[in-house]
């Protein structure tokens, strides 16, 4: 069944000058548990595709689908109450906030979501635990290197189990090594807790590493291909 | 709201430099603001105190027609009924009886109006002591049939102790009042108004020359807590019959001196209320730099699914406790600092000091110590506060989270 679907999905942007066609016309579907990687070149609408999905800006015609519910139409409070129940978010660079600590970034949207303390806390030790950073649970954020902190941002992002995952272009500040291993554990994850990742980067290395990779062409799907590994 | 609170507390300390510049900031201009309120707190107290002391008293009772009306016809009688009733006040500090007229004076070669004013002196001493001092002659005894002159009537009339002074005036209900009364002693009076008319006479001297014995022109009332005279005089007031009493509080006798006191009180919180308004624009400097160093932190925030209204909390909160730590630090910081200028008030210099005395007041700047001066500042920074605070909460209300974001 299809967590995430999109019909017809269109963003002009209209604050420029010329109106930016960012997207065009974009039909996809999303399965529960998928690992797809979004790649196309600078200015192709991945980061435009991305905030459509995770409701953070609004399309200019389309309809996006979650569990069968358009979020179009949701109004700010519900889109922001829908995003904190459902969505997961792993952004490019500085995720965290730099005053709590790694298990507090990572218990920090369980604690909005307003669970109890003592779920919490266990959820985000053993996530932080698959993650390994088990041993780095009271860091700051400034004590932790790029590929460390972003790997509490996934570990955040996962921690409420959410209907699935948005990560744009989240190896993009990291080195080789630390992309691949964020990228192993993302994929782990994914396989361990069966939720659906959809991340978008540039990176030919990493885009290898998908099970599914649509590649956006001037706002329009121009591949999509699903492999087997 | 924990987590909310937290999260103020922590950004408070992310920059610890300017979160304590801030705070100090305020807790100077809370200090600042302290010693100016205190001092003209103080001044006017002091101000309030010479003038009563030596003109109305803090409360008067009086019969009802002589305040529009202040002639002996409408003096009362003090009789019993009357002295119960300040017996029983527990409020009362103690009462100061005059009988008072204006009257004309003659000399071999002057005549002026004069203000006679027949006291107890025993009492009077109770309320303005260092008000009048001898500078000639000697005081006079109850029973005593002479008068003592202010000093600068005495220069008018060129008498001397030892002169005699005729006195000619109405007397009660159509009685006439003349004498004739050695001048027993000369006072200053600190009161300038005063000191160029009045003539002190014994009490029963004086009813007897006016031939209303047992009467008063005005009975003084002075509270035990001066700070709770109107309510006294509210408490008074209810226990005299109107139609024939009246019961008047300073404020209601001299007008002139509360609205002197509320303008220079006004041009003096002035002062007070730029010194806020400068330390105002330095919070609201530093909650808008918060707000953009955190426009990213923020962004992320909402795009998680914090709704702007915890948002815009955790920015109001922060902005309350910079000025909180900043107020209680200035309000403990200026505790001893105007108890000890309380009780060591600064002391003018020689030149000062004669103009001082000529209002017979000490050559010092007094500090008033009362808890009103400590909760009106401690209110006005709250204030001043809260309304900075709103500005973060209307940004995070309209803040754009996709451009907050990608800052
Ligand atoms: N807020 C905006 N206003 C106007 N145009 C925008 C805005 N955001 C994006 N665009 C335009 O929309 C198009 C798609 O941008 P988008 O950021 O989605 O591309 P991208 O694939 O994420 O690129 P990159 O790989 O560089 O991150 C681009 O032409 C971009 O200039
Ligand atoms: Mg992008």
């Amino acid at each position: 069944m299809a967590v995430i679907e999109t019909i017809g999905l269109t963003k002009i942007y209209n604050e420029t000058i010329v109106p930016v066609k960012a997207l065009h016309e974009v039909d996809l579907s999303f399965d529960q548990g998928e690992f797809t990687s979004i790649v196309g070149p600078s200015g192709s609408g991945k980061t435009t595709l991305l905030n459509m999905l995770g409701g953070l800006d609004k399309p200019s015609s389309g309809q996006i689908l979650i569990n069968r519910k358009d979020i179009t139409t949701l109004k700010e409070r519900q889109l922001t109450n829908f995003r904190l129940q459902h969505i997961g978010f792993v952004f490019q660079s500085y995720n965290l906030i730099p005053v709590l600590t790694a298990i507090e970034n990572v218990s920090f949207i369980m604690l909005l979501q307003k669970h109890s303390r003592k779920k919490i806390d266990q959820r985000a030790r053993e996530i932080l635990e698959q993650v390994g950073l088990g041993d780095r649970l009271n860091a700051r954020p400034s004590q932790l290197s790029g590929g460390q902190q972003q790997r509490v941002a996934v570990a955040r992002a996962l921690a409420s189990r959410p209907d699935f995952v948005l990560a744009d272009e989240p190896t993009a500040n990291l080195d080789t090594q630390s992309a691949f291993n964020l990228l192993d554990i993302m994929e782990k994850l994914n396989r361990e807790e069966n939720i659906t990742l959809i991340f978008s980067t540039h990176d030919q290395r990493v885009i290898e590493r998908a099970r599914r990779v649509i590649t956006l062409v001037d706002g329009a799907v121009a591949g999509d291909e699903k492999r087997q590994q | 709201m924990k987590l909310l609170i937290t999260l103020a507390w922590r950004n408070l300390w992310r920059n610890k430099r300017r979160t304590l510049i801030t705070a100090s900031s305020v807790f100077f201009a809370v200090i600042l603001a302290l010693i100016a309120e205190s001092m003209i707190k103080g001044s006017h107290e002091a101000m309030i105190n010479n003038m009563v002391k030596l003109s109305t008293g803090y409360i008067q009772l009086q019969d009802s027609l002589y305040e529009d009306e202040p002639s002996v016809d409408h003096a009362f009688m003090f009789d019993n009924s009357v002295k119960q009733i300040m017996q029983q006040n527990s409020h009362i500090a103690y009462i100061v009886p005059r009988f008072e007229s204006y009257m004309l004076a003659a000399t071999d070669q002057a005549t002026r109006p004069v203000m006679l004013r027949g006291v107890d002196f025993e009492a009077e001493n109770l309320l303005n002591a260092t008000s009048h001092k001898l500078i000639a002659g000697s005081l006079l005894d109850k029973t005593d049939q002479s008068v003592l002159l202010a000093e600068g009537l005495a220069q008018r009339l060129k008498m001397q102790v030892g002169d005699s002074i005729i006195l000619v005036g109405q007397g009660f209900r159509g009685m006439s009042a003349a004498g004739i009364f050695p001048v027993k002693g000369i006072v200053k009076i600190s009161l300038p108004r005063l000191n160029d008319r009045l003539i002190y006479m014994p009490l029963a001297a004086t009813q007897q020359l006016f031939g209303a014995e047992e009467r008063l022109t005005a009975l003084l009332i002075t509270p035990q807590d001066l700070t709770q005279t109107d309510k006294l005089a509210q408490e008074l007031r209810a226990k005299f019959d109107p139609k024939w009493f009246k019961v008047l509080s300073w404020k209601q006798m001299m007008p002139s001196l509360l609205q002197s006191l509320k303008l220079d009180r006004a041009s003096g919180m002035l002062i007070i209320y730029m010194l806020y308004l400068v330390v105002g624009f330095g919070i609201l400097g530093t909650v808008l730099t918060m707000m953009l160093e955190r426009q990213r932190e923020f962004g992320i925030l909402l795009s998680v699914g914090m709704k702007r209204g915890q948002l815009a909390l955790i920015t109001f909160v922060e902005t309350v406790f910079i000025s909180l730590i900043g107020v209680a630090a200035g309000l403990i910081g200026g505790l001893p600092i105007l108890v000890y200028m309380h009780h060591h008030p600064i002391r003018f210099g020689k030149e000062m000091e004669a103009m001082f005395e000529a209002y017979g007041m000490e050559a010092v700047m007094p500090f008033a110590l009362d808890t009103e001066v400590f909760s009106s500042q401690a209110i006005v920074v709250l204030l001043i506060t809260l309304i900075i605070g709103l500005y973060p909460v209307l940004k995070v209300f309209r803040m754009n989270i996709l451009k907050a974001a990608r800052n």
